[in-house]
């Protein structure tokens, strides 16, 4: 071991769970105690380079291997995490969520109130429509002729210009993430950040953590490389729901935590692009503000959306000159985003690979492909009824369809068809569920885990099912408990160091 | 996690197949020079590289099963070979009832999208003019567009 070191609390990633814990626990700091976040990723500079679609991808996510590559999964990596590069949507789940978890102790009206204040804490608000760009106003109107009503995300953004690649990071930091909001509190009052830290196991109030040399260009890590061993009074697991339950299979909590890994959710997503018949501006401007929501009919939510070209060219499936053609007309589509909403199913579950890495085992049960199709069919008749010419929808069979397929939409993409296309996922949730026991979850309804009320989880691995919203909001509220909890116990936090 | 491998270039051999599968998936591949195609197999490279070497050795397997599949079938080297007679080929073994093969045929083709649509430059040919002054590097035409018609419905549901 090359250093070793104490800390009161010890948190363990910096994006929605990790951040909002490291602000909540600032009074702690202030008084003395010693908090350190580790971050595996780097402390990212907004910086134009996002520009190089590969170069930003790469810098930005972590790809945790799905099984049988059923679905292209991403998570965020780096200071704020997934929360840098969203376009900040603050959705606030129904109550109805909440109440079907049925998590002992979890109050709907303690979460409400958390949900305002964060909500507020990060600036959400409603975009002017004359901020809008033409991928919105298609949306609207096609919706609205195809007799679908639609609503409006609150966005957390300040001083967005509109450079539109929120997904890459945004160039000018507008997006109001964890890495903008909360972290810049807890540093200030003393909440030490490390990146480059990969903590490789926690146990018994020890984390092993190695960290690493920064890459080029990365600015140098503030601990020397090499492996350090950190004991800590608590530690708060945020390292998302693929890597929060990955670290501890990996430390070997396995056998006294049965339902570890279990009941992961993703959100499967396909996208739509529609070929318009002159250029419209999707490719400047905020990208995702409006929704159609159908998450409590139907299990799907539809939003307008932007991804570069490389990104379109991959999420779109098909190949050739037709999947060319799609390409060159990139000024001129109109693109959508299709979410379904997937329930935890025991199956459903993080491993680990031979090498320890995470393993996610997954499958597209029939409600998730009729969701996905059932989705596809209303953004084709919506991006019709908005003018579109061309639709490219990734369940087509003989794609694409053009105007003359209009009263033949339901043919063209069958509900039970063998084909979907390319599905990707960015928000893993569930894993290490709250619940009432060790026989049913992970944690209770405060984030402790069953059994070591010294280790808590304060991410979206806490949820026992798919929200039918982004869950960046759902997840600081839960993580604004988490740290509600540890400082509550702040006593035993001196013993368990002592 | 970031698996750095320092091995000798993977796609040198496999070049007369995968040149011409990639031409095939992405035809814009037709019209590279030399430095297109660096710059392509570079990022194809690069991704491999981060890959385990099982997963790297079975990539090339599989480029190499295709080469010998269309000598098998056709009996002309897959280079030789029409742009769609390459595609169907890839598109029957997608279709074969045996799962992992359609995987394959799906990871070669996110990596011929990759070096292909992957480049900085061919960001020109899909005409995606990014800029992080967003609206304020726009011409009059898009400002005009910024601002939408009213949308009586496009508020009235709140999330």
């Amino acid at each position: 071991m090359s250093g070793r070191f104490r800390y009161d609390v010890v948190i363990v990633g910096a994006g929605a769970g990790g951040g909002t814990v490291a602000a909540a626990l600032a009074p702690l700091a202030r008084a003395g105690r010693r908090v350190l976040l580790l971050e595996r990723g780097t402390r990212h500079a907004p910086e134009a380079a996002v520009f190089d679609e590969v170069r930003a991808t790469h810098a930005s996510y972590d790809h945790p291997r799905v099984d049988d590559d059923v679905v292209r999964l991403a998570t965020g990596r780096g200071v704020g995490g997934s929360t840098r590069v969203s376009s900040g949507v603050i959705a606030a789940p129904g109550g109805r969520s909440v109440a079907a978890w049925n998590v002992p102790g979890l109050d709907a009206g303690d979460l409400e109130g958390r949900l305002v204040r964060l909500a507020e804490t990060c600036g959400a608000h409603f975009l002017p429509p004359d901020a809008l760009n033409e991928n919105h106003r298609l949306f609207a109107d096609g919706a609205a002729r195809a007799g679908f009503a639609t609503g409006a995300y609150r966005v957390a953004v300040r001083g967005c210009r509109g450079a539109a690649v929120c997904g890459l990071g945004c160039p000018n930091d507008a997006v109001q993430g964890t890495h903008r909001v909360q972290l810049p509190v807890a540093e200030a009052a003393g909440v030490e950040v490390i990146t480059g830290a990969d903590v490789l196991a926690v146990r018994d109030r020890r984390l092993e953590v190695r960290v690493h040399a920064p890459r080029p260009g990365e600015p140098d890590a503030p601990w020397a490389p090499g492996t350090h061993l950190v004991e800590a009074g608590c530690v708060v697991l945020a390292a998302g729901a693929i890597g929060t339950p990955a670290l501890l299979l990996r430390s070997g909590l396995g056998r006294a935590l049965p339902r570890l890994g279990h009941g992961i959710t993703l959100h499967p997503t396909q996208w739509i692009a529609a070929e318009h018949p002159r250029p419209i501006t999707t490719d400047v401007g905020h990208p995702t503000s409006l929704v159609l929501d159908r998450s409590e009919t139907d299990g799907w939510w539809l939003e307008p959306a932007f991804a570069p070209p490389l990104a379109t060219a991959l999420h779109l499936g098909g190949m050739g000159p037709r999947h060319e053609a799609m390409l060159r007309a990139f000024p001129r589509l109109q693109m959508l985003r299709a979410v379904a909403i997937d329930r935890a199913a025991d199956g459903h579950r993080v491993t680990l690979d031979a090498d320890g890495e995470p393993l996610v085992q997954y499958r597209l049960t029939p409600a998730v492909r009729r969701a996905l199709v059932q989705a596809q069919r209303s953004a084709t008749r919506l991006a019709f009824a908005a003018g579109a010419v061309r639709v490219h929808a990734p369940a087509a069979i003989e794609a694409p369809l053009e105007r003359r397929d209009i009263d033949h939409i339901d043919a063209r993409l069958p509900i039970d068809g063998e084909r979907l296309g390319p599905v990707t996922a960015v928000h893993a949730m569930g894993g290490a569920a709250m619940g009432r026991d060790a026989a049913t979850s992970v944690t209770d309804a405060w984030g402790r885990v069953h059994g070591m009320p010294w280790l808590r989880i304060a991410d979206a691995s806490l949820c026992p099912d798919a929200l039918g919203v982004p869950p960046a909001l759902m997840v600081m509220a839960l993580a604004d408990r988490v740290a509600e909890g540890v400082q509550a116990d702040g006593g035993a936090l001196a013993e368990g160091v002592a | 996690m970031l698996v750095l491998r320092m091995t000798a270039p993977i796609l040198p051999p496999l070049r007369p197949v995968l040149r011409p599968l990639v031409a095939a998936i992405a035809p814009l591949a037709d019209e590279f020079a030399a430095a297109d195609w660096a710059a392509a197999e570079q990022l194809i490279e690069d991704a491999l590289g981060e890959q385990p070497a099982a997963e790297v050795a079975r990539f090339a397997r599989f480029v190499r099963v295709i080469g010998w599949l269309a000598i098998i079938t056709t009996g002309r080297s897959v280079g030789h070979l029409p742009p769609a007679r390459r595609r169907r080929l890839l598109e029957r073994l997608a279709g074969l009832p045996v799962p992992p093969v359609g995987r394959r045929v799906e990871r070669l083709r996110r990596l011929a999208l990759l070096g292909v649509w992957g480049r900085v430059s061919a960001r020109t040919v899909a005409d995606w003019r990014p800029d992080p002054r967003g609206w304020a590097a726009r011409g009059p035409g898009d400002q005009v567009r910024r601002t939408p018609r009213p949308t009586p419905t496009a508020l009235t549901l709140v999330k």
